[in-house]
């Protein structure tokens, strides 16, 4: 009842600082501001996928256009034949899409570090140059999106500290916290009363706000798990802070010494831990040039062409399940004609093998990186937030392993029907269509 | 004035949990200097490895025709910056490669930021992080109190009758306090000159100095103000509190609800758009692997007038080079138009955010601050468009070889010989001097300025009327 | 009642409250005078429970009031030297958060009753408490004991930096809560007003109570001889 009391009291505390409800408003303002910043790229990356989606529709009618006139390709590149499966294929313009998550609305993460579509084929390797971010400014990626889980990591623990810096400590100050303690039955419940008053106000307004990004994206009808996820990192972040900062008012009388010590915790966790960790993982494990990479792309995919048929030969037998058939004098025969995909196929292996490696080595960093969880609680709901909102560095990777399969596939189609000569018409490619942006 | 800051240094000096905490704050920003050298260093070791192993591949090619080469092309790799131990600036986000070959401009990729998941919003622990966001709340907290705690105390009505001025009592207060800040300051200078003392140059001192003379004057506007705050609230939790807020709202709000702003006003085209438009504008030109393009036509006509022969292979030149090399230019023109498209957009963001230190001086800190330690946006586009002039020069001395070298038009198996690769000069970064980059941040300097002459002015005339009770 | 035995207290090995016995019946006054460190603080946050006594017992209703605290409190109305209340509130909003801080509903016109009894004129009770002047911010700090039909009332100096029109009113509040049963422990500076409303009257020296006096028997010279003899008289 008497907590009760204090806690519905509160709210006359809280309306008649103006400190505090500008504060307030000012948090929300940004917070709803970093919502539309998220829906916004949400929005344009829905859009810029529409675009290239039309303009592949449209090159595909003007391919089919071509079988159903018994043409070969346009006129002005005679060159090409789309009776054959690997101009059917060229022509037939695959992409992988990494389609925003409505969650994005929430956390932007690393989707702009990062491209979100790519256009597969047997030369593509998911280290290529336009699988990097899209054109923006760098200062505004350093300085960072405001986001709303910017808003929710550096902007809720500061609107926080502003709600409660002078709970217990003004009273002390005034002299007037004997006087409540003889009037209160317990002066730890009852600021406790009063920080759980202020952590309710933050949350529902941060519910609030959920609930409003929610309706900018559409996340209820898409995947109402990102919701209900955020919900309780939001939670599980609100309390956090604000058992730190109980802790810091029950145990100080000044406000000037509660106040230092509140953004001091907030420096340390939102600046310094993270920023030490990250300087000493990079102290560890530089930043990596790619020169393997770019020298497995470039020489060792050129000295393949010095490699003489029978080994090109018994190498795609290796890579393949499927042996390539035929007489030793059909095979010779045949090697020759698919020789750019027998190259593009052992190309990719090598470059494959190379961007494992790398892959191997970021996600040593990412370890690293997990183990400073322990003691930086800001990068772990940081990650948290980006994984609810699909824009984690995983989420890419995964994405470069779903183009690191079609590419295989794609190699595969195209040598076995290289191989064996297929024709292609119409009905193959339309098949070849929609068989090779399919990820199983 | 002097006896007045002498006294207050007395009780800096004196303060035990001050002489601690300074302590804690020199030990912290040598730290972060030596963290960020060893981390500057390592990364200077991999780019060197790196481009010797690249430069060593190209340098290895025998027997193959200059266009294998122009598509072998080179790679260039981002320097590390002149102070990019002090303040990293763009360097974690702008990518490090970009790879240098024939027909096609391409994009620097390869960013450390894009090699893990996320850790810090705010980079890494280099001395600016320390000098930008932490000294000045430090700041803050030793001046909230300076003349508050004088007037609770009634010091300063002593101070007063004793003859002393107020606004120079207020004065020396926010020296005293500003001074703390420019020792930890230049603290930090020295630890970075110790480590670097075998590669100082005249250049950096010139970029140390105005990276000082900005943070100089930030330090001077955090004190001053709130001092000044201090002098005319009520009490010193007042002036705490709204000091508090003028700093959130400085350089946690403004920062990042400006850049995402002043993106939307000064629109970046989408990929996709942007190569689309390139495309387009490109097919205009000379197709280079073409030889029935029609400009390409018109541009045999010319070179068999000018050589007086009636068809290339009578040509005493290989005509698929000269060929190559007009695609090449007209690629170049497209790529400026384009491109300079884009950086006349980053221009104009850049310079609404740097009028946008009118609001927050925090801001203009931040570009004099990346600015002078090389690692800024303007430095970045001076990388690119360096890297950019290499690559037409790269690639004329291989069209020039393939025209001029010796082969004749259609002789596509025609190699130079490792000398000729050998004798292709590697890229080498020139750093932008300092009276180059100056120019560049003009504005925050006047913002600076602007704000240190104001917060001046509402000291000496805003203390004129100070109750001193 | 309040029950003050034999008590002893030392911070940092000096004395402060050395062998107190007191006791005060209810519907008694009794004030505490002394100098600056005589014990009288002391002896009043004993009683709030929040100073644990090194020996003795200090009982406040039959209960310890530092082992039993929670239970005595509720019975107890404290009045510090300096009421500083929430200055963005209304003394009216004021009393009403102290009220239900000890678990205690008023309607508006109780709480303004409360006011008023407590000579806090109606006009003012809508107004903020950072425009109140000490003797009404420390008349709403009797509303707030008062509210709480407190049996017990500590008061520390609660006279100090009150016109002698609000202290008369002050004197005359004590007089009617003594008179409706409760026991009040009074400490001050102040030895007119402790003779004006006392019944008896403590002198503490150096912990000590040195002198305890029946108000009735002696006037207010009488006691101020008295209490300058004992200040300076040495032991």
């Amino acid at each position: 009842m008497r907590n009760l009391s204090t806690f519905l009291y509160e709210w006359k505390h809280f309306v008649r600082s103006p400190f505090k409800v500008i504060a307030f408003l000012m948090f929300l303002l940004a917070a709803i501001y970093g919502l539309h910043n998220g829906a916004k790229l949400y929005k344009t990356q829905l859009v810029e996928i529409d675009t290239i989606k039309q303009k592949i529709e449209k090159d595909r009618e003007e391919n089919i256009a071509f079988y159903e006139a018994g043409e070969k390709g346009p006129k002005d590149k005679l060159w090409i034949d789309i009776t054959k499966p690997f101009w059917a294929i060229w022509l037939g313009k695959t992409y992988l899409f990494k389609s925003p998550s409505p969650g994005l609305v929430y956390s932007t993460g690393e989707s702009e570090q990062y491209g979100f579509y790519k256009q597969v084929s047997i030369w593509a390797s998911t280290m290529d140059s336009d699988m990097t971010k899209e054109i923006a400014n760098p200062e505004r990626l350093q300085i960072g999106m405001l986001d709303f889980s910017f808003a929710l990591l550096y902007l809720l623990p500061l609107l926080l500290m502003i709600l409660l810096y002078n709970l217990r400590s003004s009273e002390a100050e005034e002299n007037f916290l004997m006087l409540i303690q003889v009037q209160a039955a317990s002066i730890n419940s009852w600021l406790l009363s009063r920080v759980i008053f202020y952590m309710l106000l933050t949350l529902l307004s941060v519910i609030i706000l959920l609930v409003y990004g929610a309706m900018l994206t559409g996340v209820f009808s898409s995947n109402s798990s990102i919701f209900n996820n955020l919900f309780l990192y939001s939670l599980l972040y609100l309390v956090f802070w604000g058992g730190i900062y109980y802790l810091i008012l029950r145990n100080g009388r000044l406000i000037i010494n509660n106040t230092l010590k509140m953004v001091g915790i907030w420096l340390l966790f939102t600046f310094v831990i993270p920023a030490i960790s990250l300087q000493w993982i990079s102290i560890r494990k530089p930043v990596n040039y790619m020169v393997d990479y770019i020298e497995a792309s470039r020489d060792e995919t050129r000295d393949l062409y010095d490699l003489p048929d029978s080994i090109i030969l018994d190498r795609l037998n290796i890579l393949f399940s499927e042996p390539l058939k035929g007489s030793e004098e059909e095979k010779e025969a045949k090697i020759r004609k698919v020789k750019r995909v027998a190259f593009a196929a052992l190309a990719n292996e090598l470059i494959k093998n190379k961007v494992e490696s790398i892959e191997i080595e970021n996600e040593s960093k990412n370890h690293s990186v997990r183990t400073t969880y322990f003691f930086s609680p800001v990068t772990f709901f940081q990650n948290c937030f980006n994984k609810v909102s699909y824009s984690h560095y995983d989420d890419y990777r995964q994405f470069r392993e779903d183009i690191q399969y079609l590419i295989d596939k794609q190699i595969k189609v195209l040598l076995k029907d290289s191989w064996n000569e297929v024709i292609v018409d119409k009905d193959k490619y339309i098949d070849y269509t929609k068989e090779l942006v399919k990820v199983d | 004035m002097r006896d007045i800051i002498k006294n207050e240094w007395y009780y800096l000096i004196r303060n035990r949990v001050l002489q601690i905490v300074s302590i804690g704050f020199i030990f912290i920003l040598s730290l972060a200097v030596y963290l960020g050298e060893i981390q500057s260093d390592n990364q200077r070791k991999q780019y060197d490895v790196s481009k010797k192993q690249l430069r060593d591949s190209w340098e290895s090619l025998d027997s193959i025709s200059p266009h294998g080469a122009a598509h072998y092309g080179t790679y260039v790799f981002k320097p590390t910056n002149l102070l990019s131990s002090l303040d990293e600036g763009i360097n974690s986000v702008a990518g490090n490669v970009l790879r240098v070959e024939g027909h096609v401009q391409n994009e620097i990729v390869y960013s450390e930021s894009s090699q893990m998941q996320a850790v810090s919003k705010f980079g890494k622990l280099k001395s600016s992080l320390l000098l930008q966001y932490v000294l000045p709340l430090f700041l803050l907290f030793l001046a909230f109190n300076s003349v508050s705690s004088e007037k609770q105390s009634g010091r300063l009505k002593l101070l007063v009758l004793q003859g002393e001025r107020p606004v120079k009592l207020i004065m020396g207060k926010v020296i005293s306090v500003w001074l703390y800040g420019i020792i930890l300051m230049i603290a930090t200078v020295v630890v970075h000159f110790i480590l670097n003392f075998s590669t100082f140059s005249t250049e950096m001192a010139g970029r140390l100095l105005f990276f000082c003379l900005s943070y100089g004057m930030y330090y001077f506007i955090v004190s001053g103000l709130t001092v000044y705050f201090s002098a005319r609230w009520k009490n010193a939790t007042v002036a705490l509190t709204s000091m508090l807020g003028i700093w959130i709202l400085w350089t946690i709000f403004l920062p990042s609800i400006v850049l995402s702003t002043v993106d939307n006003w000064h629109k970046l085209p989408s990929r996709n758009t942007f190569q689309t438009a390139m495309k387009e504008d490109r097919s205009k030109g000379i197709d280079g692997h073409n030889p029935k393009d029609e400009r390409g036509e018109k541009l045999k006509e010319e070179t068999l007038k000018k050589y007086g022969v009636d068809s290339l292979i009578q040509l005493p030149i290989n005509f698929d080079g000269i060929r190559m090399q007009a695609d090449e230019e007209y690629g170049n023109k497209v790529w400026d138009k384009h491109f300079g498209g884009l950086r006349s957009v980053l221009e104009k963001q850049k310079k609404c955010y740097q009028i946008a230190g009118t609001i927050s001086p925090f801001i203009a800190l931040q570009n004099t601050s990346m600015g002078f330690s090389g690692t800024d946006n303007f430095h970045h586009q001076e990388f690119l468009i360096q890297v950019e002039d290499y690559r037409r020069r790269f690639i004329k001395s291989l069209n020039d070889e393939h025209a001029f070298g010796g082969s004749k038009t259609g002789d596509w198996s025609w190699y130079a010989q490792n000398d000729f690769f050998k004798s292709i000069p590697d890229y080498e970064y020139y750093s932008q001097s300092l009276s180059t980059v100056l120019p560049n941040y003009f504005l925050d300097f006047i913002v600076l300025i602007a704000w240190t002459t104001i917060v001046g002015l509402l000291l000496f005339f805003g203390i004129k009327n100070m109750r001193i009770v | 009642m309040i029950e003050v035995d034999n008590v002893v207290k030392t911070f940092k090995g000096v004395s402060a409250v050395e062998n107190l016995t007191l006791q005060v019946e209810t519907g008694e006054i009794m004030g505490l005078l002394g100098s600056n460190g005589a014990g009288k603080s002391t002896t009043i946050n004993m009683l709030l429970g929040f100073i644990e006594p090194d020996s003795g017992v200090v009982k406040v209703n039959g209960l310890n009031a530092f082992s039993q605290s929670s239970q005595t409190r509720k019975t107890i109305g404290y009045i510090p030297e300096n009421v500083n209340l929430y200055p963005y509130l209304t003394g009216a909003e004021n009393l009403n958060y102290f009220c239900r801080l000890a678990g205690l509903k008023y309607s508006k016109d109780e709480l303004n009753r409360f006011l008023l009894m407590c000579g806090l004129q109606n006009d003012v009770h809508g107004k903020k408490v950072s425009n109140y002047s000490k003797g009404m911010r420390q008349k709403v700090g009797i509303a707030i004991a008062y509210a709480k039909k407190a049996k017990v009332y500590l008061l520390d100096e609660p006279a100090s930096g009150l016109d002698p029109l609000a202290s008369n009113e002050l004197s005359e509040l004590l007089k009617k809560l003594a008179g409706e049963g409760a026991a009040i422990l009074m400490a001050s500076h102040d030895i007119f007003r402790v003779r004006e409303v006392c019944d008896r009257i403590g002198i503490l020296r150096q912990g000590r109570l040195v002198k305890e006096i029946q108000g009735k028997d002696v006037s207010a010279n009488e006691l101020e001889k008295l209490y300058l003899k004992f200040m300076n008289n040495q032991e």
